[in-house]
């Protein structure tokens, strides 16, 4: 019998070569009995080792601990019972907070102090320290102590032995025999050289001395420790394993008890308010089916114990409602009634047929999940009044895993080997990890590394082991913990890379799998533009308008029109060029056909092959039928076509017989099959579960690749519902408040697919007036101004590149009522030399000077800012004025837009580009027929799904061209393909009968010379 | 005074190209991330100065890449320097890849400007160096005038007027932010810029810029440091193809060598020492040292150690390029050498070394060291690098050049220590040590191999 009670696993980073799974599996295979995961001041690793134990019903125990180093004194903590787990991970936070990111100082009070944890003590050798440290431990912590006795066959283990006895002998300290695991397996050792290079900068072969000599550091079968070490030795250890009882699956979560207030319990008070919710709601009374949906809820809820989870949010939402700011609910549990009626969502529940109980699984006792988006603007805000509320001891961020990627860990490995890096780069680069028909491991080859050479073979190997490993913790996006009690007695804290931030040592699925609940606080761009355009509908209108009021008002035929026709610029979700060109062909006219719309574009449906037939039904082209009942009942609202990835989860119950628990699974390895490729453990068990149920083998194929297109972009009906809400509440904004809504979203940019220009000239071709950035009438943000009664958006400050914004802010709190009168008073302001540049280059004087290039002459001259000279008004003339080619060009520079020109119409005042078809007379065209185009790149976009093919957006001065460049057109003409900032498609016009229009590219020209230098903001292979 | 500049646009690329019009090749520089040097056939293909990596290997999969390095092509340029100081005087060098030379001081020798120009190119024909070139009335002058790719020797200040006006704000050598603030009051030529008055100028920026100006109009003429050959001699060579055996190696080290007598000769100097370093394409570069006992500054008589020496050197990939670096020069002073007796027995001593290294090799001739490496075949090492740490305890006096089956049975008193390890070279070990007591009393350094063969690796005294 042996329990090994030092392992490092690959989360001490750079150190640990084997992932804490691969240590239990392997331990328990050898038959040991327990198992300690002892990271160094980390139990980032312990969570992943219990689920596996609980997963595979492993044979073995989890011994929780952690290893330190403190000055020469280094040693294992150990954790008996909850008192010590709860003190290991207070010590590892005091160490980890006082250091930043990645490191550690433990501090000697923090040893001294310890009261539970059992101490493994790893002596230096050296015996005049180690006599010092021997003292201290039997003055502070007898009983309690070990000497941690390894043999390592390194030629020093005579010597280790002798000197652990003598020790154990002076200070009657027992000696417990342990390996210090690095790795599971011995074959590991390279890695562990390359992960040990790695961390020291340098490479494999300069590690000498300082490198493992041999892979004793494994874990080692039971009859080979027995022959390794003294018996009393082993027994000592036994002893010591014998002392645990601490599970994780102790670790209970307690919710802030603030939350309920006197008189209340935790149900009757979330009942309470609920019902004030309904109230507000549906104030003409709520329909029995609705009532009976609540209750059912309710009970459930209860019987999860979830009521505290549900009162946090209500928390939340209620402080962002009284500041105003805008926020929605989405996620597995997001859209019941509850949440509806606790205003954390606002899908109302009559338009959606959402089952609560679908998303809270009582057989699964897995925890809701509710992300909440809140005004990108303004999250911070929300993030501040969590801390505040809850104080920093008792909130934190979880942490996110950054595992090792096959870009860093070909460029780490390969530097660590000895390449050169400017051979790693360069291989890297040309790697087109998206084309799947030729795996990396070949692609190097054909890059210049010989794949018979021993080297590349030792770095195909290691990457393919690396990929994968953590790297280090990040922060969650918002996903905060909140407890009762100091979050630190649960689970260990560290500082993040951002100040003030702290994010705990397990990331969300750690979470999860200890059942702990966490509160997704998140960050929308859209929120923001949409709070935007409706302050200002209020400040014109009578109303206040909200995202209830406008869903209320049902489905708007006219808005459907504008998204049918593909106007979505601008809009949330279904604004991107793969969105857009799918509109016309779905033709959304509800609702729900939004949430389809949205859920559809992604790689889950395209991989699976779902598109299509869904819309040939959705057509009536081809018969809606289902295989059975069952699978009737999950595909029913999507005409038999599976799109959301709970409806692949729910087939893969009714269709291939999954178990509850291994539908979970399933779910789990889903999102991170890229990760470690789980998943097709599932692939046999799917297809002969559906073909054994007599569905074809095709469909079960065709499943398991949606399955896998799931993966990372795992997209449920529940966020497609909460998505669409937003969808249309930004088309019906568009469609009846564009002035408004444009402002909205050029004031909360960055945000969204376009770029600032992109949605001026979109404003432009609806007619829309835009007024240039004026000196004298542009406020800091963009503005909305009336012309002869009619709406105009007046560009705000915000627009200049390179403006500060304090400069602006100065400029306009400290502009005389009539404004200024030369750019001489701008200069005695006391702005930066910097911003009034800025100004003047984006023509922002040209109420007051002659040309930008006069004004910015006379700005240069340093002697108007001295206060001496500041009567000097005397004009020396400039001689040179710009061109309506400069203008453009400046323009273009200082703002990325030109209103007065677009590139195109100024070349075709200067060319005769007649033989070339402007975007809006592409409609007149023949389908089939050749067309000539040209415009500005606007886009390339090699989406994944798309096997090569590139989608390019030219924009000239009458609307966007769609062109599709085929991968072997665009390696012909790579440099048009890739440089072009004006480029002119020969090509061939295609129309599908939906009315999409394409341009299949077959010649290439790159006419960015013709203006020359001009700088389009291409948002290229995003 | 009238001032030529030569700036060599692609030095690295014609000092280590493979000669093939047909293939693609590019420097790049890491730091940048950008192409800063090509080949014709790579422009064809798209390959623009400025582009990243990702976007050349996009364009031209089959590019061939050669990294950059600043203080390699100053080097060139040195070398470059050197050779033209042979023919002219007042040169100035503008690292890592331009020089200017002053035409008008050297008409006298040569008859005329042209004659000076033609002496000039001529020297550096057989190079096959790229280079665009101008002349003018200062360096700056010329240096914009050889920017803007004139690539023509003007001798009257009409045709450089003309010539300069002509040239863009993007030639000046300015910074790129003053460049940005010309080209936004619509300044993008020279003539623009010369047009307007100094006094405005002046009101505009700084003095610094305002001096660079008035010496590219001929008004005013900053001093410069010249060129003077350094006291050290190192000489680059790249060969024309590229070499697998030290023999064909042999013509181009004598012309080094040839140069580095000259070198001596015109300094009244000796060498003890020289290195060659050898460069290849994949591998880091290695330096061979050779050695004499006495100062030599004859060529025949280093080219007899440097072959002896090389007769033993095999090479582990081609050749691509040499360098020949001399630096502790001695005084040549015959006299002195005999004159002290231990200074003669230091000099027997380091003759005998050398002689020794040059006839056995470097690597039979061993200063007992400790190596930093856990396989007992390098824990004595001969490198003068050698680690600082301590050594194994357990290791014998004398350990076997290659170990010897173990035959006779003998007792373990000591082990195992396993070794496992160097699995990223050509030796890797997976093998248990043992310390053993044969019957005849000798301690021995045995291990066992994976296939649980025995062998004897060395003895204990």
């Amino acid at each position: 019998m042996y329990s090994e009670l030092f392992c490092q696993s690959n989360f001490s980073f750079l150190t640990g070569a084997s992932s804490p799974e691969e240590i239990v599996t392997t331990a328990a295979f050898l038959g040991y009995r327990a198992v300690a995961i002892t990271d160094e001041c980390s139990v980032a690793g312990v969570v992943r080792a219990h689920s596996e134990i609980t997963r595979c019903r492993l044979p073995i125990s989890l011994i929780v601990g952690s290893y330190f180093t403190f000055d020469d004194f280094s040693f294992v903590l150990l954790c008996p019972d909850k008192a010590a787990y709860s003190e290991l991970c207070r010590v590892i936070t005091q160490a980890r907070r006082r250091e930043d990111k990645g490191h550690y100082a433990l501090s000697e009070w923090d040893i001294t102090s310890l009261r539970h944890c059992l101490i493994l003590w790893v002596p230096t050798g050296t015996a005049e320290k180690d006599k010092k440290w021997a003292a201290w431990l039997k003055r502070f912590h007898v009983e309690r102590c070990w000497i941690a006795g390894q043999r390592l066959l390194d030629g020093n283990d005579h010597i280790r032995f002798k000197h652990c006895d003598t020790l154990s002998d002076d200070f009657d300290i027992p000696v417990a025999a342990c390996t210090g695991v690095l790795m599971h397996h011995n074959d590991r050792l390279p890695l562990q050289h390359t992960l040990h290079a790695i961390r020291e900068h340098t490479t494999v072969d300069k590690l000498g001395l300082q490198a493992l000599a041999n892979a004793e550091r494994a874990l080692r079968p039971i009859s080979k420790i027995n022959k390794l070490y003294p018996a009393h030795w082993i027994k000592a250890t036994n002893d010591i394993a014998s002392l645990f009882s601490f599970s994780l699956n102790e670790l209970k979560y307690q919710y802030p008890a603030e939350l309920v207030p006197e008189g209340y319990t935790a149900s009757s008070y979330l009942r309470h308010c609920v019902e004030k919710g309904i109230a507000r709601r549906f104030p003409d009374g709520l329909p029995g089916s609705i009532r009976a949906t609540i209750e059912k809820e309710l009970t459930l809820i209860a019987e999860q114990e979830y009521e505290y989870f549900f009162l946090t949010l209500y928390d939340i939402v209620q402080f962002a409602k009284e500041q105003k700011i805008l926020y929605q609910g989405r996620g597995s549990a997001a859209n019941s009634v509850v949440c509806y009626c606790l205003e954390i969502t606002a899908v109302d529940p009559r338009q959606i047929n959402v089952l609560f109980e679908r998303f809270i699984s009582k057989e699964r006792d897995e925890p809701p999940d509710i992300d909440v988006d809140f005004e990108h603007q303004r999250r911070e805000e929300v993030i501040q009044y969590i801390y505040q509320k809850y104080g920093r001891e008792r909130t934190a961020l979880a942490a996110t895993v950054i595992a090792y990627r096959f870009k860093s860990a070909f460029r780490e490995v390969g530097k660590a080997l000895g390449f050169a890096e400017s051979q790693l780069d360069f291989v890297i680069k040309k790697i087109n990890r998206r084309d799947r028909t030729i795996p990396w491991q070949s692609q190097i080859t054909q890059h210049g590394l010989d794949p018979s050479s021993k080297k590349v073979k030792q770095l195909i190997s290691l990457v393919e082991q690396i990929v994968g490993f953590p790297r280090h913790l990040s922060q969650h996006v918002g996903g905060f913990v909140i407890s009762a009690g100091p979050l630190y007695e649960l689970v260990p804290i560290e500082n993040a890379s951002m100040p003030e931030r702290t994010v705990i040592q397990w990331d969300k699925d750690d979470l999860e799998s200890l059942g702990l609940l966490k509160v997704d606080v998140l960050a929308l761009g859209m929120l923001t533009a949409i709070r935007k355009t409706f302050d200002s509908l209020a400040s014109q209108y009578p109303v206040s308008p909200s995202i209830p009021f406008i869903t209320r008002l049902g489905d708007d035929p006219q808005v459907f029109d504008m998204i049918c026709d593909a106007d979505t610029v601008g809009v949330f979700q279904i604004e991107s060029r793969a969105q857009m060109t799918m509109l016309p062909r779905l033709k959304p006219r509800s609702y729900y056909d939004l949430v389809v719309q949205i859920a559809i574009v992604r790689p889950g449906p395209i991989q699976g092959d779902m598109v299509h037939p869904y819309l040939l039904r959705r057509h009536g082209k081809e018969p809606v039928s289902y295989p059975s009942e069952e699978v009737e009942k999950v595909l029913s609202r999507t005409m038999g076509v599976p799109i959301f990835q709970e409806q692949v989860i729910q087939l893969a119950m009714v269709a291939a017989g999954f178990t509850g628990g291994e539908a979970d699974q399933l779910r789990r390895a889903m999102a991170s099959w890229k990760k470690d490729g789980r998943i097709y453990e599932f692939r046999d068990k799917l297809i002969s579960g559906m073909t054994s149920k007599g569905y074809s083998s095709q469909f079960a194929e065709q499943l398991f690749e949606q399955i896998k297109g799931f993966g990372g972009y795992g997209f449920p009906e529940s966020h497609s519902a909460s998505f669409a809400v937003l969808a249309y509440v930004s088309c019906w904004l568009k469609h009846y408040f564009p002035v408004e809504f444009y402002i909205g979203l050029l004031n909360s940019w960055p945000m969204g697919f376009y770029t600032p220009a992109q949605l001026i000239q979109d404003a432009k071709h609806h007619s829309i007036q835009v007024l240039p950035v004026c000196v004298n009438k542009s406020a800091y943000d963009h503005t909305l101004v009336t012309i002869n009664g009619v709406k105009a958006i007046q560009l705000g400050l915000r627009m200049v590149k390179g403006l500060s914004e304090p400069g602006a802010s100065s400029l306009v709190s400290l502009r005389p009522d009539d404004g200024y009168q030369s750019i001489a008073e701008v200069q005695q302001l006391g702005l930066a030399a910097n911003d009034i540049e800025a100004l003047a280059s984006a023509n922002g004087f040209a109420v007051i000077t002659q040309n930008r290039y006069a004004a910015r002459w006379k700005m240069m001259d340093q002697q108007h800012s001295l206060p001496l000279f500041a009567d000097d008004t005397k004009d020396s003339s400039f001689p040179f004025q710009p061109s309506e080619v400069d203008n453009l060009l400046e323009d273009y520079a200082s703002t990325s837009v030109s209103l007065n020109q677009h590139p195109i119409s100024l070349l075709r005042q200067h060319r005769d580009l007649s033989r070339l078809i402007p975007a809006n007379q592409l409609r007149s065209v023949a389908n089939k027929s050749v067309v000539h185009i040209i415009g500005c790149v606007t886009g390339r976009q090699a989406p994944g799904t798309a096997s090569g093919v590139t989608f390019i957006t030219l924009e000239d001065d009458t609307g966007n061209m769609n062109v599709v460049v085929w991968q072997a057109t665009a390696r012909q003409q790579q440099s048009a393909y890739l440089s072009a900032t004006i480029l002119q498609i020969d090509g061939i016009l295609e129309r599908s009968p939906e009315g999409v229009t394409h341009i299949i590219a077959g010649k290439l020209t790159d006419r960015s010379a013709w203006l020359s230098s001009l700088r389009i903001a291409s948002r290229d292979f995003h | 005074m009238l001032w030529a500049f030569l700036d060599f646009t692609r030095l690295t690329l014609d000092l280590s190209r493979s000669g093939s019009d047909n293939v693609p090749e590019a420097v790049y520089d890491e730091k940048e991330n950008a192409v800063v040097q090509h080949c014709e056939f790579a422009g064809k293909m798209g390959i623009k100065v400025g582009m990243g990596l990702a976007q050349t290997a996009a364009l031209c999969p089959q590019i061939t890449i050669t990294s950059y390095s600043q203080d390699k092509e100053h080097g060139h340029l040195q070398s470059l320097a050197a050779r033209l100081y042979q023919v002219a005087s007042d040169i100035v060098l503008f690292p890592p890849s331009a020089l200017a030379v002053r035409l008008d001081n050297l008409s006298h020798y040569y008859g005329s400007i042209n004659g000076v120009w033609t002496t000039l190119s001529s020297e550096l024909s057989p190079l096959n160096v790229h280079f665009t070139y101008a002349s003018g009335w200062s360096v700056e002058c010329a240096r914009v005038l050889a920017k803007a790719c004139r690539n023509q020797i003007f001798t009257d200040k009409k045709t450089i007027s003309t010539a300069l006006k002509r040239c863009e704000v993007a030639h000046l050598d300015i910074d790129n932010k003053q460049r940005q603030t010309l080209s936004r009051v619509g300044i993008f030529t020279l003539d623009r810029l010369l047009s307007l008055s100094m006094s405005e100028l002046g009101r505009r920026f700084n003095n610094q810029t305002i001096r660079y100006l008035t010496a590219v109009r001929g008004d005013t003429f900053p001093t410069y440091a010249l060129y003077r050959p350094g006291d050290v001699f190192e000489r680059d060579c790249d060969v024309s193809y590229e070499i697998e055996n030290t023999q064909h190696l042999l013509p181009y080290i004598t012309t080094l060598l040839e140069d580095l007598a000259v070198f001596l000769r015109l300094r009244n100097k000796v060498v003890t020492e020289i290195t060659l370093t050898l460069f290849y394409r994949e591998q880091p570069a290695s330096p061979v040292q050779f050695r004499s006992a006495t100062g030599l500054s004859s060529a025949r008589k280093w080219m007899d150690i440097v072959s002896l020496q090389l007769e033993n050197l095999s090479l582990d990939a081609p050749v691509i390029s040499l360098r020949l670096l001399a630096e502790s020069l001695q005084e040549h002073d015959a006299g002195n050498q005999d004159f002290f007796q231990d200074r003669h027995q230091y000099f027997a001593e380091k003759q005998l070394m050398s002689r020794l290294q040059a006839r056995l090799g470097d690597n039979c001739v061993i200063t007992p060291a400790t190596g930093n490496d856990h396989r007992v075949e390098y824990q004595t090492t001969s490198h003068s690098e050698s680690f600082s740490g301590h050594g194994c305890h357990w290791l014998p006096a004398i350990r076997l050049l290659s170990p010897k089956q173990l035959t006779t049975p003998c007792q373990i008193t000591f082990g195992p220590v396993r070794l496992q390890t160097g699995w990223w070279d050509a030796n890797p070990v997976k093998r248990d040590y043992f310390i053993a007591k044969t019957q005849s009393g000798e301690f021995v350094q045995v291990f066992r191999n994976a296939k649980q063969d025995w062998f004897i690796q060395g003895y204990y005294a």
